[in-house]
């Protein structure tokens, strides 16, 4: 994988010690990546999640999107997911997809650690 | 008849942050996230209200801060601004 790519999954690694790691280069300088777990909490009835997305070999400049957390992500008001989820697939794992786009995203100042962390805000306040 | 004494709060202190790699001046040690956004716009740095402001930890999880969120601050405080995003 690039050096780029190393240093934002490296980052990673580092804010979430006790979260593992998983991996895999995707062969053109990129990586899949998963944390397992992360705090979620909110609305929702799990407590912790994974969450999943690949750092193409594009990134810094490049967005991250989209992430993936959990496949049976429940409400505990037993209300829809709303705008930006969708059932989807990663990894051979059944998800639901967020679809957050970073449409004005600035390489110089964003991360694929500050993404993650934005994601998975948005996540909670639904 | 009773007298309530409100807990002494810290004074107030002219502390110097960094957001976006810039040093802003604000009068802390307790500032909203909005506080600290209207700071940085007032000394020019090219963001805007309805960026996204996250505490950086050195080592650690970033702290998204919304605009209500109070956070105590010193000299070491950095924070990040940068655009939201967007459903899709």
């Amino acid at each position: 994988m690039t050096p780029e790519v190393g240093a934002a999954i490296e980052e990673i690694g580092q804010a979430y010690p006790r979260a593992t790691l998983t991996v895999r280069e995707d062969g053109q300088g990129g990586a899949i990546v998963i944390v397992d777990p992360v705090p979620l909490a909110g609305p929702y009835t799990q407590g912790t999640t994974w969450i999943g997305f690949h750092v193409t070999h594009l990134h810094p400049p490049a967005d991250i999107y989209p992430h993936h957390v959990r496949g049976d992500l429940k409400r505990r008001d037993s209300g829809g997911l709303g705008s930006g989820t969708s059932a989807s697939s990663f990894e051979g794992r059944a998800t639901i997809q967020l679809s957050r786009r970073s449409n004005r995203r600035d390489a110089y100042t964003d991360t694929a650690l500050l993404k993650m962390e934005r994601v998975l805000e948005w996540l909670r306040h639904k | 008849m009773t007298t309530q004494n409100a807990a002494p709060s810290a004074p107030a202190v002219n502390v110097t942050i960094i957001v976006n790699t810039k040093p802003v001046d604000i009068l802390g040690p307790r500032v909203t996230g909005l506080q600290i956004k209207e700071a940085a716009i007032a000394q020019d740095l090219q963001i805007t209200l309805d960026f996204s402001l996250s505490q950086i930890r050195p080592g650690g999880r970033p702290k998204v801060v919304g605009n209500d969120d109070v956070v105590t601050v010193n000299k070491n405080s950095e924070f990040t601004a940068v655009n939201d995003d967007d459903d899709s």
